[in-house]
């Protein structure tokens, strides 16, 4: 199974044909049909930038075996700048192991710009040491992106302790732990306070099943999320502390692109609010969380979509956004591949109400394009205090070129619409 | 997508010509995505038919289909998978000269992946031939390289 990957070459100095033709023009009179002729010439002489490229979308232990192919190629493979390592594809861990060692021994000293580590195994151990080896490896080697794949049979996630080596990494950007998650040795690792050497653009964590409760404070703060500007955290756990309200993003400075699945809170107490306020955030995907008793407030100012795929009903939305353009609100059913796991068959499916706002008077809501999907709207069964803050003026769905409304019981939200506002007359806008 | 400088050439076509002498049209835009192209345009001007010496009839279309969907952004997955499936391994080899020829970056990104793909487990002498590598080995120095090499070769679960 060969992981696909973006590397970035810009040196690659891929070879350029220019105007000049390869062959004379009098041999292009007879080349006739034979492409696969052409093709052979032209593969090998294809520069070795050009074949380390393609070699880096190989898993390593096919790449490596080029070495017999012929002497020109006898040591190409120790210059591919990609490491993807699978035990899967070896009969025995033992066997992986030794190859990966070796892998590490005789490669040459340019770069690895990207590292897939996959290693499952009948054990929940993951094998540390071999893992710390290669970290240290790639991480003394100018890696960029780092995806980690370690799943235990049976057993879940196993904690992993990242070695010190990562965090001191300045060239790491991508870093994916899936199956597996941070162990607690790594919160108490020897710098106090930390000093961000690592500055992550892009951090995944995706454990198989949750159940190990974070201080999310603690992840930001070891892996540095203030640089971060794609964070997608999966079955997580988060803790709460007490106060009112939870608004964990706020210090994400530079995020654009959020995704949370499968998160939830520790049972007691659960905030009231859960705010999500990361300043320069432009998309939020929620999937399949459970905030059951708790608000959801969306109030990142430069938000430009936001997709919700639920699995607990009667989820509160509130957007505490000032005027919006180009906002697409998209909540919906999962696909059965995402699973309904809470979903008894026929129970009809209820999306918590939006609420545009909470406060702010003379607030005049617009969207100038904005597509707005909702499954079958119910009207809150007690009375929400925060309805009487609603002051609405107007709200415009103006018919923009990419405009869209599916709203399927339009009359349930506008007789929703009505009951909060206090402006006796109310015109919704729409097709 | 790339922003056009002037918006005479947002609709403008550019007419390509084969290695072996046929005519294909593609969007200005398109033509944009294979810098080999474009430079070509920036020398010889956007009027003139380009000529591309090493594409040729059979694969210049497949190419031009790929842009096509890349202009409008729909390259999906899908289309990826749909784009490759009948393609034996020659065609995909002979596509992926071209986007190299054309430095056409994203389809030969792509039909790298595709490539690897398509080697994965697959013997030795499978990889000779489709990289049409010559064996300057002898057989005495290739079974010492191999012997050398065993770590590389063992344990490793294999297609064929």
């Amino acid at each position: 199974m060969v992981v696909r990957q973006k590397s970035d070459f810009p040196d690659s100095g891929r070879i350029l044909k220019r105007s000049k033709p390869l062959m004379s023009d009098s041999a292009l009179q007879d080349k006739d049909t034979n492409d696969a002729v052409e093709g052979k010439d032209k593969f090998e002489d294809m520069p070795n930038c050009v074949v380390l490229h393609t070699l880096s979308f190989m898993e390593t232990k096919d790449a490596v075996r080029t070495c017999v192919l012929s002497k020109r190629w006898r040591n190409l493979w120790t210059g591919i700048p990609c490491l993807n390592f699978n035990s899967k594809s070896f009969s025995r861990l033992v066997d992986f192991r030794r190859f990966v060692v070796c892998v590490l021994s005789r490669r040459d000293s340019s770069a690895v710009k990207v590292l897939n580590y996959s290693r499952t195994g009948v054990d929940y151990a993951t094998d540390q040491n071999l893992f710390n080896k290669v970290i240290d490896y790639v991480t003394s080697h100018g890696v960029e992106e780092i995806r980690v794949n370690l799943r235990a049979k049976g057993r879940g996630s196993p904690p992993v302790d990242i070695p010190l080596s990562l965090f001191n990494c300045v060239s790491l950007k991508k870093l994916l732990l899936k199956d597996c998650h941070p162990s607690k040795a790594t919160w108490i690792l020897p710098f106090e306070p930390p000093k961000h050497l690592l500055h992550l653009k892009q951090f995944t964590l995706d454990p198989t099943a949750p159940g190990h409760p974070y201080s999310f404070a603690g992840l930001a703060n070891i892996f540095g999320f203030a640089t971060l500007t794609t964070l997608n955290l999966c079955r997580l756990t988060l803790s709460f502390t007490g106060y009112e309200t939870l608004n964990p993003f706020e210090n994400c400075l530079n995020l654009k692109n959020l995704l949370l699945r499968e998160i939830r809170f520790m049972l007691e107490p659960v905030p009231e609010d859960f705010v999500i306020s990361a300043p320069q955030l432009n998309n939020l995907t929620l999937m399949c969380c459970r905030f059951f008793k708790c608000n959801l407030v969306i109030a990142a100012p430069k938000l430009i979509s936001f997709n919700y795929l639920y699995a607990a009903p009667g989820a509160m939305f509130e957007f505490n956004i000032p005027s919006v353009h180009n906002f697409t609100i998209n909540i919906c059913e999962p696909q059965n591949k995402l699973g309904a796991p809470h979903q008894k068959p026929g129970e009809k499916t209820k999306h918590g109400l939006i609420k545009m706002f909470r406060e702010g008077p003379e607030a005049e809501l617009s969207f100038s394009t904005a597509v707005v999907s909702c499954g079958a709207v119910i009207m809150p069964k007690k009375k929400c205090p925060s309805c009487c803050r609603c002051q609405w003026k107007a709200l415009n769905l103006r018919v923009g070129s990419t405009y869209k409304v599916f709203v399927n019981k339009l009359d349930q939200i506008t007789a929703y619409f009505r009951h909060c506002s206090q402006h006796g007359e109310y015109d919704v806008l729409s097709i | 997508m790339a922003q056009e400088a002037s918006s005479s050439t947002s609709s403008k076509t550019i007419s390509l010509k084969t290695g072996d002498g046929e005519i294909f049209e593609i969007e200005a835009s398109a033509a944009k995505q294979m810098k080999t192209v474009q430079r070509l345009i920036d020398d010889l001007g956007d009027d003139i038919t380009i000529p591309l010496h090493n594409v040729f009839s059979k694969e210049l279309p497949k190419i031009i289909e790929y842009y096509k969907k890349d202009i409008t952004g729909e390259i999906t997955k899908d289309f990826e998978a749909e784009f490759v499936k009948d393609l034996n391994d020659d065609e995909v080899k002979v596509l992926f000269l071209a986007a190299n020829y054309l430095d056409a970056n994203k389809l030969f990104e792509f039909l790298s992946q595709n490539i690897a793909d398509r080697l994965e487990s697959k013997s030795v002498e499978y990889v000779r031939k489709y990289f049409g590598v010559e064996n300057d080995f002898t057989p005495e120095e290739e079974s010492k390289l191999r012997e050398e090499r065993a770590w590389s070769f063992r344990g490793i679960k294999e297609d064929e």
